[in-house]
């Protein structure tokens, strides 16, 4: 079940919206509801705080008053970072840089350059592609972490520091945990491929088990691959 | 008795004369004698001859003070400002004369008491100390020193700073009159306590005179701000009516007329290589956001700071907490920076809110880095490329009560929030 939740004040605007939407309501039915809202009122931060559902929101940054679609998006990262957002914009996306980053803001789109032919193809993009709620969490003394798990392409053991490795899609992470207790917090994508090494199996595009290395999506050889857990993977 | 008094005039006369003769030597001006100025210059004598034999020790010093400067005015005509300052400067050497001089006669005699009781001796050392006076002016290297000084202080004039001088002056006078001249230890710690109530005396002053000065400043500053805030506004409102008005005749034109509508748009939202969006920073914190932002902008990282935080940021915490505070966002603006200078998307996100308890700040910034989460915060772990692992130690041991700071990862996002109590 997916909810499509629309932001946006203008009547002109929120036709045209919801022409870009319908084809969509017909073909997924009842599996995609759409929600449309002119302001940001009690029912939308119900909304927001209701994280049962899969949502894609469509956010005009520019609303009447003082609550803009900006504020919203954030209010809804306080909580949630699993859905998606997509903003609305009559300026340009290089205006809001910054959010794109730091609240990871599926796509910005200019109301004056094809808004609806967009529009469409972002939501056919999200709707397309799997749901991926999965987030690793770890928490010590010192900070609380949350990583995607479809950004961690491997986590291994690092035997001289006696702690894992996890790498992701731009970082590094030491933790003091071991592999076996790792694994129980991961799903099912994770798999055992090494007795040092946990992959997740949907970055790899390929398995050298002669060889004792594995290719990933961004090109990167890793040399931890035990035939011993041939049977995990395949 | 008569003849006590005309040579105590006379005396008293030559004194006044002799500093301003020394105040003519020093600055190398003629003296032109008028009438009015022979007749001021007796008035005078008599005013602190007649003091000297009548008046109280702490008046007798004041007028006597003031009469040399009257003379000095009236004889050079010289700017006030001056005038004040070879008047003290007179005086100084003249205190320092009167007190070696004094101390030499003072041994033929039970002390330096029995000199003012003795009319003779009393006498002598006056023309004794005026002589002095005007033949250490004469010395070349003394000379140009007290010139150089005084061009100092010209540039630098400082009312209460000439204050602070006299009043020491005066109060080393004073002690020098009222005790015993055979106790040094009491004299020594008497001058000791009057430096260090006049230092203090003058610090007050000083930080009360860079308040106001500040004070006018920051409300030039603030005006300047406010008039850009309400520009930068009004250009922002001007360009989203512009846009709006645009999709709404893109909406009824055809398809030729929306490619030219498409074309001016994209024509005039120009699009930079980074971008800064910086909201109303509240008092306070400004400097401090303001000097990172030129590091922000050497490093084109992408930059949004938003605050709903209302008026002065230090009229909402107390004066503790907002030194702490200005520490802590030194330290994390500049671990933001070159974190998120360091990553790909180069994004840095200041966001602050209030309540009613409390005050909030998150700071949030890409990153691109290997983190050891179990080392982090601890003395020398460091993830920068200029290691010193100090920022983060310090700003755990302020973690207490009253101050939250929280330290967070979500993906590539690194977070520190942190919350104030508001007074």
């Amino acid at each position: 079940m997916t909810k499509i939740v629309v932001l946006e004040d203008e009547k002109k605007d929120q036709g045209l919206i919801q022409k870009t939407l319908d084809p969509f309501y017909f073909k997924y039915g009842e599996s995609l509801s759409i929600k449309y809202y002119n302001k940001c009122t009690t029912d939308l931060i119900k909304e927001i705080e209701d994280l049962s559902e899969r949502k894609i929101y469509i956010l005009d940054i520019c609303l009447n008053g003082k609550i803009t679609g900006v504020d919203v998006a954030k209010k809804i990262r306080e909580i949630d970072w699993d859905s998606e957002i997509i903003f609305l914009t009559n300026h340009t996306s290089y205006e809001h840089k910054v959010y794109s980053s730091i609240f990871k803001i599926f796509r910005f789109i200019e109301k004056f350059d094809n808004m609806e032919e967009r529009l469409g193809e972002c939501i056919a993009l999200i709707l397309n592609k799997e749901c991926d709620k999965g987030m690793f969490k770890y928490k010590n003394t010192q900070m609380n972490i949350s990583i995607y798990m479809k950004d961690i392409l491997y986590i291994l053991r690092d035997k001289d520091e006696r702690k894992l490795i996890i790498k992701t899609t731009n970082n590094i992470f030491k933790i003091n945990k071991t592999l076996e207790n790792v694994l129980i917090d991961l799903d099912a994508r994770f798999k055992r491929v090494h007795r040092s090494c946990i992959v997740n199996t949907e970055r790899v595009i390929k398995y050298e088990w002669a060889k004792g290395y594995f290719i990933l999506d961004n090109n990167e050889k890793v040399p931890y691959l035990s035939k011993k857990y041939k049977g995990e993977v395949v | 008795m008569i003849w006590e008094l005309l040579i105590s005039y006379f005396v008293v006369n030559l004194t006044i004369m002799v500093y301003v003769f020394s105040y003519k030597r020093c600055i190398n001006k003629k003296i032109e004698i008028k009438p009015y100025k022979i007749v001021v210059t007796m008035i005078l004598t008599a005013i602190v001859m007649f003091n000297n034999l009548y008046n109280s020790e702490i008046s007798k010093t004041i007028i006597c003070y003031l009469s040399i400067m009257v003379a000095c005015k009236v004889w050079m005509n010289r700017p006030l400002k001056e005038t004040i300052y070879y008047s003290v400067v007179l005086s100084i050497i003249s205190l320092m004369i009167e007190l070696i001089s004094s101390r030499i006669m003072a041994i033929g005699f039970a002390g330096y008491l029995q000199i003012n009781k003795d009319f003779v001796a009393k006498t002598a050392l006056t023309i004794v100390m005026g002589t002095l006076l005007y033949f250490t002016i004469a010395i070349n290297i003394i000379r140009q020193l007290i010139v150089k000084l005084e061009e100092f202080v010209r540039k630098n004039f400082r009312y209460d700073v000439v204050f602070i001088l006299l009043l020491i002056l005066s109060n080393i006078i004073l002690t020098h009159y009222n005790l015993n001249y055979g106790n040094n230890l009491l004299y020594v710690l008497s001058v000791i306590v009057v430096l260090i109530v006049a230092i203090l005396l003058y610090f007050l002053l000083l930080s009360n005179f860079n308040k106001e000065k500040l004070e006018i400043k920051n409300k030039y500053l603030s005006e300047s701000v406010k008039n850009y805030e309400i520009i930068a506004d009004d250009y922002s409102e001007l360009k989203h009516n512009l846009n709006a008005d645009f999709m709404a005749i893109r909406s009824v034109a055809n398809e030729k007329a929306k490619k030219v509508i498409d074309e001016k748009f994209k024509k005039y939202n120009k699009s930079y290589d980074w971008t800064v969006h910086v909201g109303k920073i509240p008092k306070g914190i400004q400097g401090i956001i303001y000097i990172k932002l030129y590091e922000i902008k050497n490093q084109k990282i992408n930059v949004e700071i938003n605050s709903e935080i209302s008026k002065n940021i230090t009229e909402k915490i107390t004066a503790k907490n907002y030194a702490l505070l200005c520490d802590i966002l030194d330290v994390t603006l500049n671990n933001a920076i070159e974190a998120a200078a360091n990553s790909k998307e180069k994004a840095l996100y200041i966001n602050m809110m209030e309540n009613n308890q409390n005050l909030n700040i998150q700071i949030l910034n890409t990153f691109e880095n290997v983190i050891d989460l179990e080392k982090i915060g601890h003395r020398h772990y460091s993830t920068k490329q200029r290691k010193s692992g100090i920022g983060l130690n310090y700003i755990n041991k302020i973690n207490n009560r009253e101050i939250k700071i929280k330290k967070e990862i979500i993906n590539d996002v690194f977070i520190i929030s942190i919350s104030l109590p508001i007074k």
